[in-house]
């Protein structure tokens, strides 16, 4: 049984990190789809995933709520001991979910969920889609209902992004900058606070105001004014989901492409998130060209003549094989760094993995014979 | 010819070096050349060893110019114009309700990288343009859909002030296609070509005009005949076929579906470094878009 397998069987969250476009959906759903095989009760939280995706986890649009999952394994010749379920995270819906959670005056909870910009804020408040997946996360753990989650993370540029972001949103919250803004303290009051702070931030405000007009300001203004209350259980909330992310129950694991770049990246996050407590236990590099058995026949690839010109097989075998030494030279390089039981290479094979088929492929490279 | 064009594309394709390549291009044919990235992480210096990574343009290569858009410093800057103060400029940006009042705001991100835009491409040098071309490398995540949609949006929201005439300004000019260009850099897979497709669909609706280019990155190109591949290297022909028939099904699929033309870039072997293949996209997109040549 190796590291990946260890980390299914023993976790209870898993969080697939990575820049957009490594393949991280895909991995998540083979991770799934291997807690499934190996007997846990697994559900697989996605992020806009591809209706081809959906599809080949046997649904034809995702739902937000779990859904069993576990008869389209079977249908395709696979036998699981335990449960595959799968959903799509819902940003908006679990932000509306997280407001109901909050505010408990009905009234409030509505004029905040019809805010004109409510939406809008929501959407552009950097940090939004990340908390909205660990609120999710938390709300999920919460109930028990689950083995193990396995979490798709957002596509964001790093994966950085995804451990500072419900950071930044708290503490946008609690900094007390809503209490600037509506003129009020802490505790709702006006009158003093507010005559005290209205010379300093008047002039800021005035300035916002020249900035974008007028009326977006007081929208804005009336937003916060509004959540100011409601929204101070987002620090201690804040605080929950960090405590989450910092257990010794959940692990992150790291997906990238073999260039030498995204491995550099993928090693610098991995550093980081251990630096902050945090456990991360793979590095998945994925389309990875692997060295065929004739790798050693074809030395050095010169490179044709016009490098621009299609080559002739020849040169392409050649060149592929240099390829494959270089992926190996930059796997070796992660391993070096988070060591050989926590690196991973999935080859990039000629197929479609946007089926059973290809998440089980997948599932073949990292977990072998629990896939067969 | 326009003068702004903007490079979209999922995240993996290849924009920042496709995109890169065609600021080359057009540098190398005389044409003063600014280039933007929005990186957190800049990779100008993969391509530039040396270069640094500045908000102000810096030049690279003769007549190409580079900069990295950092949203804070941008939004300085626009405040800079907007008030002409510099000391109330640097009060107000530096206060923390300023500050986060300004990242709540809708679109507040895509406004300003526009504005940046706009001000690049108006700005005159002894009655001439300054900038000849202008090459976005559009930011990551949202293929420049959330970039784009942004006028209306603000529309929508701000009726008055600085930002509402900046709105309007941008339109115009995005919706023209003398002035602005779109292209997509895809791959010849499946949901690579899927979201190009729809891509497309979606920018022709918007601005009333068509993608420019749909850029077809990492072809695997066979020249036929050539010597013959010793035993050892059986297996990996059987692998570079699998992938030419996958490419090819979904390069058909593209040329089926897509409304724009599509130039097919070659995979370029490790050999090369990233400078050397920055200069042979270069070159191949200047024999194909420039010379007349169709790919």
């Amino acid at each position: 049984m190796n590291g990946l397998q260890q980390i299914l069987r023993s976790r209870g969250v898993v969080i697939v990190a990575g820049s957009g476009g490594v393949g991280k959906t895909t991995v998540s759903a083979s991770l799934a789809i291997a807690g499934a095989l190996d007997g846990r009760k697994t559900l697989v939280v996605t992020i806009d995933p591809a209706k081809r995706l959906a599809q080949s986890l046997g649904l034809p649009a995702m739902g937000h709520e779990p859904e069993n999952l576990t008869s389209n394994l079977t249908a395709g010749g696979l036998k699981p001991k335990g449960e595959l379920w799968g959903m799509m995270l819902d940003m908006k819906a679990t932000l509306d979910g997280f407001v109901e959670s909050v505010v408990r005056d009905p009234r409030t909870r509505d004029l905040v969920l019809q805010n004109k910009i409510y939406e809008q804020v929501t959407g552009s408040l950097s940090g939004s889609q990340e908390y909205a997946a660990m609120h999710k996360l938390h709300e999920l753990r919460e109930n028990g209902l689950f083995d193990l989650i396995i979490l798709d993370t957002p596509p964001t540029t790093h994966a950085i992004d995804f451990l500072r972001a419900p950071d930044k949103l708290t503490r946008f919250f609690a900094s007390g900058v809503v209490q600037l803004l509506t003129g009020s303290d802490r505790k709702g009051r006006g009158g003093l606070g507010r005559r005290l702070l209205q010379r300093g931030s008047d002039l800021f405000l005035g300035a916002v105001e020249k900035l974008t007009g007028a009326e977006l300001v007081r929208e804005v203004t009336a937003f916060f004014d509004l959540v100011q209350n409601a929204f101070e259980p987002l620090s201690d909330h804040g605080r929950t989901v960090e405590q989450l992310l910092r257990s010794p129950d959940t692990e992150f694991v790291i997906v990238c492409g073999p260039q030498g770049g995204q491995v550099d990246e993928a090693v610098q996050f991995f550093r980081q998130v251990t630096q902050m407590g945090i456990s991360a236990g793979a590095v998945i590099v994925n389309r990875v060209v692997l060295p065929t058995v004739g790798n050693k026949e074809f030395k050095q690839f010169q490179g044709s003549a016009d490098p621009l010109h299609p080559h002739t097989m020849l040169d392409w075998v050649s060149m592929y094989e240099e390829l494959a030494r270089v992926h190996a030279a930059h796997l070796k390089r992660v391993e070096q760094d988070v060591g050989k039981g926590r690196t991973f290479a999935v080859d990039a094979a000629p197929r479609d993995l946007h089926s059973l088929d290809g998440l089980r492929w997948i599932g073949e490279q990292l977990f072998g014979t629990l896939f067969k | 010819m326009p003068q702004v064009y903007l490079v979209g594309g999922k995240g993996g394709v290849g924009k920042t070096s496709v995109s890169l390549a065609l600021a080359h291009m057009f540098a190398a044919h005389g044409e003063r050349t600014l280039w933007m990235e929005v990186a957190e992480l800049p990779r100008l210096g993969h391509f530039f060893p040396g270069a640094r990574n500045r908000f102000e343009p810096a030049e690279v290569a003769p007549n190409l110019f580079a900069l990295n858009h950092v949203h804070a410093e941008a939004l300085e800057e626009y405040l800079e114009i907007v008030f002409r103060v510099r000391w109330l400029t640097r009060r107000i940006s530096e206060n923390s309700v300023f500050g986060a009042v300004t990242q709540a705001l809708p679109g507040i991100e895509s406004l300003v990288l526009l504005g940046k835009i706009l001000y690049e491409a108006e700005r005159t040098r002894r009655g001439a343009l300054y900038w000849n071309k202008i090459i976005l490398d559009s930011p990551a995540t949202g293929h420049g859909k959330q970039l784009l949609q942004f006028p209306k949006a603000a529309r929508e929201i701000v009726q008055f002030g600085p930002v509402a005439e900046t709105a309007r300004k941008i339109d115009k000019w995005v919706r023209d296609p003398g002035r602005w260009s779109n292209l997509l850099v895809t791959l010849p897979e499946a949901l690579p070509v899927q979201e190009s497709l729809e891509m497309q669909t979606w920018m022709a609706d918007a601005l009333g005009y068509p993608v420019s280019a749909v850029l077809l990155n990492q072809v695997i190109d066979v020249t036929e005949g050539g010597p013959n591949v010793p035993a050892a290297g059986q297996t990996r022909v059987e692998w570079i076929r699998q992938w030419q028939t996958i490419q090819r099904q979904y390069g058909q699929r593209l040329s089926e579906e897509s409304a724009a033309p599509i130039l097919n870039i070659p995979v370029l072997g490790p050999h090369v470094d990233e400078r050397q293949r920055l200069e042979l996209i270069s070159r191949f997109l200047s024999d194909t878009l420039l010379n007349g040549r169709k790919a």
